[in-house]
């Protein structure tokens, strides 16, 4: 935890566990709310606590991010997106039955059974301190955005300008296929 | 903590992967895409710590 010493680590660890349920709580919202536009607050609300955790991990400038782009633009488009079109009334038939459900329980299983033997395994803390150094030295050479803006435009552009062709795909092809109706 | 967090991106990865598979409306299913994306975006934070 950077500059805090041991004793004052309690703290954040208290506030870590009340963000992490209520990140839990928020998705199991998202799942088990019957409207979509109830679905979507819940959602918010796990996106501001995912947001609340990067904070306590010291990603302050990802927390800010999330906020904005998350929260800020993409639920709230999509609120209106609901509310606009009217869609939020089509309750009956909502879950899939049979194969799916089996699926899943199959699907969750696996997952749970190939993460359960490695929780006690890594000692996480041994470890932590290498990378927490390292960022801690980086942020305090490069300052909390420089630290994220250095590697991206020096070590990693060529992926982050992929990533903008990809971009670039999905507006050309989102055009394409709102054009369509013209 | 890191071990929490990680505990906690399989968590809300896990939900995000019920709700998907089980759910049948379109923009919910976009919804628990979007969540499993963020666990996986948590997980990065997290590793970021401990590498």
């Amino acid at each position: 935890m950077g500059p805090l010493g041991p004793e004052f680590r309690v703290v954040p660890l208290f506030f870590f566990y009340v963000f992490a349920g209520l990140a839990i709580g928020g998705a199991i919202g998202v799942v088990m709310s019957k409207s979509p536009v109830a679905s979507l607050l819940f959602m918010i609300t796990t996106l501001a606590a995912i947001s609340a955790t990067f904070v306590l991990l010291e990603a302050h400038f990802l927390a800010a991010v999330q906020i904005i782009v998350y929260a800020g633009a993409i639920m709230v488009l999509f609120l209106f997106v609901i509310m606009l079109l009217n869609l939020g009334h089509d309750y009956q038939r909502d879950l899939k039955g049979g194969a799916f459900a089996v699926l899943s329980f199959v699907v969750i299983g696996g997952i749970a059974g190939l993460l359960a033997p490695r929780l006690g395994m890594e000692s996480a803390s041994a470890t932590a301190a290498a990378g927490g150094i390292a960022i801690d030295s980086a942020i305090a050479e490069h300052g909390a955005l420089g630290a994220i803006a250095q590697p991206l435009y020096t070590t990693y552009v060529v992926p982050f300008e992929i990533t903008g062709i990809l971009l670039l795909v999905a507006i050309v092809g989102a055009v394409a296929l709102a054009k369509k109706e013209v | 903590m890191i071990t929490e967090a990680l505990v906690l991106s399989a968590i809300l990865f896990v939900i995000g992967t019920f709700g998907f598979l089980v759910r049948r409306n379109a923009i919910i299913m976009f919804l628990c895409i979007e969540l499993q994306l963020n666990a996986v975006n948590l997980s990065f934070v997290a590793f970021s710590r401990m590498w």
